[in-house]
Formats: C-alpha cells, sequence, structure tokens
C-alpha cells in the first residue's frame, strides 16, 4: 500500500468559526492506482489534496489523523525534512491554475531546472537532457525551454505543469483539476497524457475533479466526497454501475449524456451545507430524498456492502430500507 | 548585456520616445561625465579639500575668469609661472646659479598677491636675489636670501623655500624702492604698514600705495634670480604664483579653495550618495515588506505597525539630532547609513501590499509545491516581480537623498571633509556669500542639486510610465 490516510481531520479556524473541511476522512491507496475524487465545489476534496501535499493555506490545520506514504506518518515529518525528502521527490501535484502556475519572469526550462535545484546537486547542463526527454514525453518540443510562459498556450503550460510534476519520477502525483480553464479539445488531449504517462511510469495519482465523466476516464478507483466526509468509496466501475450513496446517485444523474435522451437534466435540490455548523448525523440528510430519523441523528460510518465497495448511508446498515 | 538590450528593445524605445526620459538621461550623462572629470582634471582635491597648505597659494574670493571678461571688469588671472632653465656657472671659486622668468603682462587689472617657490641644491652658505625687471625700467631688487633661513648642511641637499607678497623682508625692500623713487610714504610709517601685492604690476607713482587706485603696467616683466655661494649651488626651480583678482572656471571661496574642483568632485559624492542611499533603503523595504506581506497574520501586523510609527516620525529633526551627536565624526557612510534607515518606509508598504498580491498566485503554490523554501520563493520569485516598481523608486529615491544630504551639509551636519554641493552652500552661507554678491558660491551648486534631482524625477517618471502596467499610456 503506498498511501493510506486514517482519519484525517483538516479544519480552518477562521475569525468566524472553525469550518470543518475534511473531517474524518479514511481511505487508501495502492501503488499504480488511481484514484478519482469528485464532489460538489467546497465539499473537502482539495483540502484533502493539500494536507497530503502539506501545503493547507492558514488558517488550515490539520488537527487529527495520520497519512501514510509508504509507512511513513508524513505529518510526523518536519517542514524541511517534507519539502525536501517528499515534495516533488515522491509526492508531487498538477495544479487546476495552470495558467498562472508558471512564474511569469522567468523561462519554462528555468522554472523546470528549478526543481532540480531544489533536491538533487546537478548543474543546468546535467538536468538539461533530462529535462529535454521529459517535454517531449508530454509532446513538447523542447526549444520551449527557451520560452516565458506568456508565449504559451493554456495546454502548453498545463503540459509544463505535467512535466514537473513527473520531473522527479515521484511515486504520487496529485492532480487537483487539472483541465479547468482548458477547452474541451485540450482537456480531451491532457487527459490522454496523463492516462499514458501514468500507465508509462506505473505512477500512483489521485485525481480531483468535480467532473465524474473526467474522473471515468482515468480512475480505477472513485470517491466521492460530500461536505468533508467520504461518503463513498468503490472501483470505477462499481462506482458507475450500481451507485449506493443517494448523493452519488444524484450525482450521476446529473451529467448530461450523450447517448441517451434526457428528458430534463436532474439537480440536487438545496445547497451544500456550511461546514462551520454541519447538519447533524448524516451530512446529506437535509438533501436526501430517502432520509430516516436514524439519518437525523446518528453519523453512518462507512461499510463494506460489497467487495471493496464502502459506502456510509444508514439505507445499507442493519435496519435500512435496502 | 547585450541580451539584456535585445530583450528589453520595446521598453528601452518606449523610454526615449519620452521627453522627459531623454532630458533625464541626458543630465545624467552630463553628470557621469563631471564625475569623470573629477579625478582627471582636479586629482588631489578630495584629500585635500579642508587642508588649509593646499590651497593657501590662492587667492581668497574671487570670481571666475570668464565673467570678469563678461562684464568688462578690469582683471588679472591667477597664473603661475615655472622655470628649471637654471644656469650655473664658477667664477674662480664663487659658485652662480641663475634662472629668469619671462612674463608679458597685457592684462587691464591688477594682481593681489604673489608667491615665489625656489628649490635650492647647495652645501654652503648661499646669497639670493631676485631682481624684477620692469617695462619702465625702475627695476625692483628682493633680497631673497635675507628672507630665507637656510638649514645648516655639510653636504649638498635640496631645499624649497616658499616667499609671499606678506613676507617682511619682501616688504621691507618694496618699500626702500617706493622711496628710492620719491613716492611719498606719509602715513606709511614702516614697512609693515603697506601692501604690496599689486605693486610689482602697477605704474610708479603716488597711486601705487593702494590697490584700489594704481594703475596697471603693461609689458615685458623679467624676474631674475641670481643665487651665490662658495660652495656649488643650483636653482633647480623657480615657480611664481601670480594671485589675481579672478581665478578659473569657477571662482575661489573665503577658504581660497577651488570652487571648481570642489563642484566636479560634488557630482561622484552624490551620486554615490544618492544611488547607495537609495539602493539601501530599496533592500531594505523590498526585503521588510515582502517578508511581512508574504508570512502575514501577526508578525504582518507588528511589522506593519513598526513602518506607521517610523513613518510619522519626521526624519530631518531626527537626523540632525543624531548627527549632532555623532558630532564632527558624521563621515559620509554615517550619513548614507542614516538616511537609508529612515527613507524605506514606503516602500516596504507598497512591497508589502504587492506581496500580498503575488503570495495568491497559483505559481506561489506550485513552488511550493516544487519543494522550494520560503526564502528562496520570496526571493526568486517575489522579488523579481516587484523589480519595475523597484527600478522606478530606486530612481526617485535618488534625488530624495542628495536633497537630504544637501540640507544637512548645509546646516553644518554633512561631512566636512568633502566637497559635496551641500557643504559648498553652506561655505558661502558661512561667509555671506549672498551679501557680498559671491555669486559663484551658491549659484552654482544650487543649479547642480536641482539639475541632479530632475535628472532622476525624470528618470524616474519615465520609468515608470513604462514599467508600471497602471499608469501605462499605450
Amino acid at each position: 500500500m503506498l498511501l493510506e490516510i486514517r482519519n484525517l481531520k483538516t479544519y480552518f479556524f477562521t475569525s468566524r468559526g472553525i469550518v470543518k473541511a475534511v473531517d474524518d476522512v479514511s481511505l487508501s491507496l495502492d501503488e499504480g492506482q488511481v484514484l478519482g475524487l469528485a464532489g460538489e465545489s467546497g465539499c473537502g476534496k482539495s483540502t484533502l489534496a493539500y494536507s497530503i501535499i502539506r501545503l493547507i493555506p492558514p488558517p488550515g490545520l490539520t488537527v487529527g489523523g495520520k497519512i501514510l506514504f509508504e509507512n511513513t506518518d508524513i505529518l510526523e515529518l518536519d517542514n524541511d525534512t517534507f519539502r525536501k525528502e517528499y515534495r516533488m521527490k515522491k509526492i508531487s501535484m498538477v495544479f487546476q491554475g495552470a495558467m498562472q502556475a508558471l512564474t511569469p519572469v522567468y523561462t519554462v526550462g528555468e522554472q523546470l531546472y528549478e526543481v532540480f535545484k531544489y533536491h538533487m546537486d546537478v548543474n543546468y547542463d546535467e538536468a538539461k537532457s533530462l529535462m529535454e526527454e521529459q517535454l517531449k514525453s508530454v509532446a513538447l518540443d523542447p526549444s520551449i525551454m527557451r520560452r516565458y510562459p506568456h508565449e504559451l498556450s493554456g495546454g502548453q503550460k498545463q503540459r509544463v505543469m505535467i512535466a514537473m510534476a513527473l520531473l522527479l519520477k515521484p511515486k504520487l502525483v496529485i492532480a487537483d483539476e487539472p483541465t479547468t480553464a482548458l477547452d474541451v479539445i485540450v482537456q480531451a488531449q491532457i487527459l490522454n497524457l496523463l492516462k499514458q504517462l501514468q500507465s508509462k511510469y506505473g505512477t500512483s495519482m489521485i485525481l480531483i475533479s468535480h467532473d465524474l465523466s473526467i474522473i471515468a476516464e482515468l480512475a480505477d478507483k472513485v470517491g466521492i466526497m460530500y461536505a468533508g466526509k467520504l461518503v463513498e468509496i468503490a472501483p470505477a466501475l462499481d462506482i458507475y454501475k450500481d451507485p449506493l450513496h443517494p448523493y452519488t446517485q444524484k450525482l450521476l444523474k446529473s451529467i448530461p449524456r450523450l447517448k441517451q435522451k434526457v428528458e430534463k437534466l436532474e439537480f440536487i435540490p438545496g445547497v451544500p451545507p456550511d461546514l462551520r455548523n454541519p447538519p447533524s448525523g448524516c451530512r446529506f440528510h437535509p438533501r436526501c430524498p430517502y432520509v430516516m430519523d436514524i439519518c437525523k441523528k446518528v453519523e453512518p460510518q462507512l461499510v463494506e456492502i460489497k467487495p471493496n465497495h464502502y459506502v456510509a448511508c444508514h439505507l445499507y446498515s442493519e435496519g435500512g430500507k435496502r | 548585456m547585450s541580451k539584456f538590450f535585445s530583450r528589453n528593445k520595446p521598453l528601452i524605445k518606449e523610454f526615449f520616445s519620452r521627453s522627459f526620459g531623454i532630458i533625464g538621461v541626458a543630465l545624467l550623462i552630463f553628470y557621469i561625465a563631471m564625475s569623470i572629470a573629477a579625478p582627471i582634471d582636479a586629482p588631489n582635491v578630495l584629500s585635500n579639500w579642508i587642508s588649509i597648505d593646499a590651497w593657501q597659494d590662492n587667492p581668497r574670493a574671487v570670481p571666475p575668469v570668464w565673467y570678469m571678461q563678461l562684464i568688462n571688469a578690469p582683471y588679472f588671472p591667477t597664473i603661475t609661472l615655472e622655470s628649471t632653465n637654471h644656469e650655473d656657472s664658477n667664477l674662480t671659486g664663487l659658485y652662480q646659479s641663475v634662472i629668469t622668468i619671462t612674463l608679458s603682462n597685457t592684462y587691464q587689472g591688477l594682481p593681489t598677491g604673489f608667491v615665489f617657490y625656489i628649490t635650492y641644491e647647495y652645501s654652503s652658505q648661499v646669497l639670493t636675489t631676485l631682481t624684477v625687471v620692469r617695462p619702465d625700467n625702475n627695476n625692483i631688487t628682493l633680497n631673497v636670501g635675507n628672507a630665507i633661513s637656510f638649514p645648516v648642511t655639510n653636504k649638498t641637499i635640496s631645499y624649497t623655500t616658499r616667499l609671499t607678497s606678506d613676507t617682511p623682508q619682501l616688504k621691507e625692500d618694496i618699500y626702500k624702492w617706493l622711496s628710492s623713487h620719491k613716492i611719498n610714504l606719509t602715513g606709511f610709517p614702516s614697512s609693515a604698514n603697506i601692501i604690496i601685492g599689486h605693486m610689482l604690476f602697477s605704474k610708479l607713482n603716488q597711486n601705487i600705495l593702494y590697490r584700489e587706485n594704481a594703475e596697471p603696467l603693461q609689458g615685458i616683466y623679467k624676474f631674475v634670480l641670481y643665487a651665490f655661494s662658495f660652495a656649488p649651488v643650483s636653482i633647480t626651480d623657480f615657480k611664481i604664483i601670480i594671485d589675481g583678482n579672478a581665478y578659473g572656471i569657477m571662482g575661489t571661496d573665503g577658504n581660497k579653495r577651488d570652487v571648481w574642483a570642489g563642484l566636479l568632485w560634488g557630482a561622484p559624492i552624490a551620486l554615490m550618495i544618492g544611488t547607495l542611499t537609495s539602493l539601501f533603503s530599496l533592500i531594505i523595504g523590498l526585503v521588510y515588506g515582502v517578508y511581512s506581506g508574504y508570512f502575514g497574520g501577526r508578525l504582518d501586523e507588528i511589522l506593519m505597525r513598526i513602518v506607521d510609527v517610523l513613518i510619522s516620525i519626521p526624519v530631518l529633526p531626527l537626523l540632525i539630532l543624531f548627527l549632532v551627536y555623532f558630532g564632527r565624526a558624521s563621515s559620509i557612510w554615517i550619513i548614507i547609513f542614516l538616511i537609508s534607515i529612515f527613507g524605506w518606509m514606503g516602500i516596504a508598504r507598497v512591497a508589502r501590499s504587492s506581496a500580498l498580491q503575488i503570495k495568491g498566485y497559483p505559481f506561489i503554490e506550485a513552488s511550493k509545491v516544487a519543494g522550494a523554501s520560503n526564502t528562496w520563493i520570496i526571493f526568486r520569485h517575489i522579488i523579481p516581480q516587484l523589480l519595475p516598481y523597484a527600478y522606478a523608486s530606486l530612481a526617485l529615491g535618488v534625488p530624495a537623498a542628495i536633497l537630504t544630504e544637501a540640507s544637512l551639509s548645509f546646516l553644518g551636519l554633512g561631512d566636512p571633509n568633502l566637497p559635496t554641493w551641500g557643504q559648498i552652500l553652506n561655505h558661502a552661507q558661512d561667509i555671506s556669500a549672498v551679501q557680498f554678491g559671491y555669486w559663484w558660491l551658491w549659484i552654482p551648486p544650487g543649479l547642480l542639486i536641482a539639475g541632479i534631482s530632475l535628472a532622476f524625477v525624470f528618470i524616474g517618471h519615465a520609468l515608470d510610465e513604462v514599467l508600471n502596467p497602471r499608469i501605462r499610456r499605450l
């Protein structure tokens, strides 16, 4: 097992109360596996990602739980060790804001080289061939190294970011909405690229997106988050074929289909809860069509309903309807 | 360098498309030329500025030569004549050495004094006379030797003596010369009562006694210097400095110093004070502000309140206090240090606000993910983006620093060892130059201070317009 998250709690201590952005989340990831994390905006999926790479912006803090990466609790490491030994070398990240993820005042080559500078003792010429190779692997011409970010298109920038994230062959890549702000064709190219590189290097990946169709492209395993909780986690096929949690079901129905004729797109009534003061019991209960009394009082736990298919819903516990 | 130019060609072009930019750069080139000229034209001035000996041969507080020509006033410039062309001879045991200097005097004015430098090589008692051969043949013989106390010697040594129009023996000789030519010396009981600086070049009549009345005598003058001894003697060097009523390009000040040399040296010193102070303030302000903004939170709060306190203190009174404390020890470095220490707060505020904005950009996050340390991010990813602002404020900080230094110097709190324009103004104030009409002591330094400030303000504004996207004109 490459990554195991146990009871992770990341809270934001704002002046108007504690926002429980990630609350008691546990999941695991094997080597070479792709985990998709889906959920509405503000459900804590990005915060989960930032918790793993330990870059939660203040006033956020990880207040509990463990993140075991190759059996080391990375939350216990001191900042410098984590920065030098883990970031980019073992865990790297591709951002959603590819448009602005490169510093405007340096060339692409200079910025790629910086990654080497942080972690190893190589000079530019030694690093150059590695960087060229990496750029070729993301289908970019190595001459792009002499370019400034403003000279590149959005797709090119995202490719550079991917090249950078894979430069030191990390074990785990977190892709946080890697294709937002890109047009559909470029999106497809980037997804293909990610897929191809992932299988080529055998890298594990956590793919974060609100778009279940993008996750379907890549993920072996899909986790659905709602209001800071992981409500369902299962192999990708299971999620799409047989979603168990009412939220997952609703989420899947709200995706427009090409091949099926849909009368009217469904949406989930209500709004995501205020994470400063989440609903008691199951956090989805105010919006759930199958709400029961127990849902309002008792918080459901993740239970393995089918092999490898976990869901946190009272419908499937003893005394549930199904 | 060429890469820099080719890369920034459009910006440079835009900079020079502004008249501001061109005027600023032209002025700056002028000051840089002055700075280059200073060590060439006036090499020893920097170390000798407050030395009395170095300037003692100049006339006191006289205007520039070109000014006297311009207003068509009778003048006599300050001139130096020198000869090493000595003729030595030996007449049966009596050794003799002669040097002659010839001067063709065409000036309408009268000098104010004269200085002789005579260098001997001798080994025994020397008898020396200087004969001034005048155009009207009323020659003067000065018993120069009687005025010199030669060091006693057994072997041949070289010895230089300085005689001026204030030397009593020379006054005595002139007094005798006047009385022998039947000048009425009533009211002048002894040689100590006469002033002889102008007399060598005046017509020999009753008016000669006062310089204001004396009439200049034009023509060929010869200064023939004889030295006799019973041992070998030679006059190896004879130098005459005639102090006129005009001097050089910018006249002299109340301490006989060459104002032009001071003005020239003022340029590199002002540029140094300005750029160093501006650079130091900029570095302090940038780093402080960016740290504050980048780390944010309570640290930011504390750091910015410190800035608020410092910025609300009036700087000049505080600087005066500090410099009074340092007293005469206040060197230029202390002044640069103090102005820098009190000049960075505005920059810090702007840098902080920019840092607050930049730290939210994804590329900062991306650098963190890539493993960059905070210090690295500050110096490599935030500060470079503030450079456009930094260049402009660097240029605008220079005149502020120069003006502050000039104000302090004018108040007598500057570094007295250096010829800064503020020091020259301070000296002008000391000797009431305005009241006496010594305009060359206060107009040129004033203009130079104004000009250098303008140069940097123009450059700063042009840079700001070119580099600052918010006010860029397209």
